[in-house]
């Protein structure tokens, strides 16, 4: 009877957590911003200029201070934010340098603000 | 009298030290940034809002009981086995089987990665379940219980027609539950909260179990790791109350029966 009793409740703590999982995956679902990525760019801003090695659109980049600029990247499911400094812009395209690790995917807009370390999920791949 | 009121004193003490980080844990569990003292905030963000944590939890169930499913059939038969039979070289394999069971884990890490490795099991959940699947400990413990069931009554299932396999299964398993229900006590306790084998031989964080999870990376559960840890120990609780009897009588080996 006592061993029935305990098995009842096992099966009703799984059953609880089981359908708590389902729920959670749901708020997840709907709470985890959708993002669209872009790859930062090796390429001149000029014709015959000089090739800079990380090229973003400016759309990227959130202002932080007089010089330094916020830009969210996505790593293993979560947007972090590094920050980095302009070194030249044209035409809606900004060379940046600073602490964007290279051939990462850079958030090029989402459907929430995004705060450090958030979940995220990529709906869209941004090709120029 | 002053000695069993000096040794019930030390056995309270005792108990209240072990209870100690348990306690901590449950405070910390009721505590989250704001303006109420005692919440339950960090178990509903824990239950409703972490993903992480029921992947961690299904990845411990999951492997746990693929360990257990593997481990007490082969352990049982195993047992059986060596408690009941005369072969060639029986004793020599059964030292072999207790050294193995005396080995730590780290004094055969390497052999286990290369093998899991020329295998290409390295980095899946098999990597962690089969090794602990065929441990030694319980195939030794059953056959330790099993040597107390009579030659007699075995002879006699013969003498009724039973076939080898009919006597294992009809007469031995059911006269070794208790051994067994210890058996996957102990099997699952050690595996619920196993650490070294899955930082070792997996690699993805999906992959790992909660009990990894929740000593390598806090920040995964936002604050919610000390509900996590509550919510992680509910199910060993449980299972230690629904066998606490057959565990009792399964660890006593050596009964008459």
């Amino acid at each position: 009877m006592k061993d029935r009793k305990m098995l009842r409740r096992i099966a009703g703590f799984l059953a609880a957590l089981s359908f708590c999982a389902l729920l959670c995956q749901k708020v997840d679902y709907l709470m985890c911003p959708e993002t669209a990525v872009i790859y930062a760019e090796e390429t001149a801003l000029e014709p015959d200029g000089e090739k800079y090695d990380t090229v973003v659109p400016t759309a990227c980049l959130t202002p932080k201070s007089a010089d330094e600029y916020a830009v969210y990247y996505v790593q293993d499911g979560r947007a972090y934010q590094a920050t980095v400094r302009i070194a030249a812009e044209k035409d809606g395209l900004a060379a940046v340098s600073g602490g964007l690790p290279p051939g990462i995917p850079i958030v090029r807009y989402s459907t929430k603000p995004l705060q450090d370390g958030m979940k995220v999920r990529i709906t869209e791949e941004i090709t120029s | 009298m002053r000695v069993k009121k000096a040794g019930w004193w030390l056995a309270t003490i005792s108990a209240l030290v072990c209870l100690l980080p348990f306690a901590g844990v449950i405070a910390g569990s009721l505590r989250y940034p704001g303006p109420l003292p005692v919440t339950l905030e960090q178990y509903g963000r824990a239950l409703l809002q972490n993903m992480e944590f029921y992947t961690g939890f299904w990845n411990s169930l999951l492997n746990t009981a693929l360990i257990l499913l593997i481990n007490i059939p082969v352990s049982l038969l195993a047992g059986y086995g060596f408690s009941q039979y005369r072969f060639p070289g029986r004793n020599a394999l059964y030292w072999l089987y207790v050294v193995l069971m005396l080995l730590p884990f780290q004094a055969v890490v390497v052999p286990q990665y290369i093998v899991l490795q020329k295998t290409g099991l390295l980095g899946s959940r098999w990597a962690v379940i089969l090794p602990c699947a065929f441990s030694t400990f319980t195939a030794f413990l059953l056959a330790q219980y099993m040597k107390g069931i009579s030659r007699e009554l075995l002879d006699a299932g013969r003498i009724d027609g039973l076939g080898e396999f009919a006597l294992f299964w009809r007469l031995a398993a059911p006269l070794c539950r208790p051994a067994v229900t210890a058996a996957v006590v102990l099997v699952f306790f050690s595996n619920w909260s196993m650490v070294e084998q899955p930082v070792v031989f997996l690699d993805e964080l999906s992959q790992f179990p909660l009990s990894v999870l929740l000593n390598r990376s806090s920040a995964l559960f936002e604050g919610a790791a000390p509900a996590c840890g509550i919510l992680f120990s509910v199910l060993p609780i449980l299972l230690y109350r629904f066998c606490y009897d057959d565990l009792v009588e399964g660890i006593s080996l050596g009964c008459v029966k």
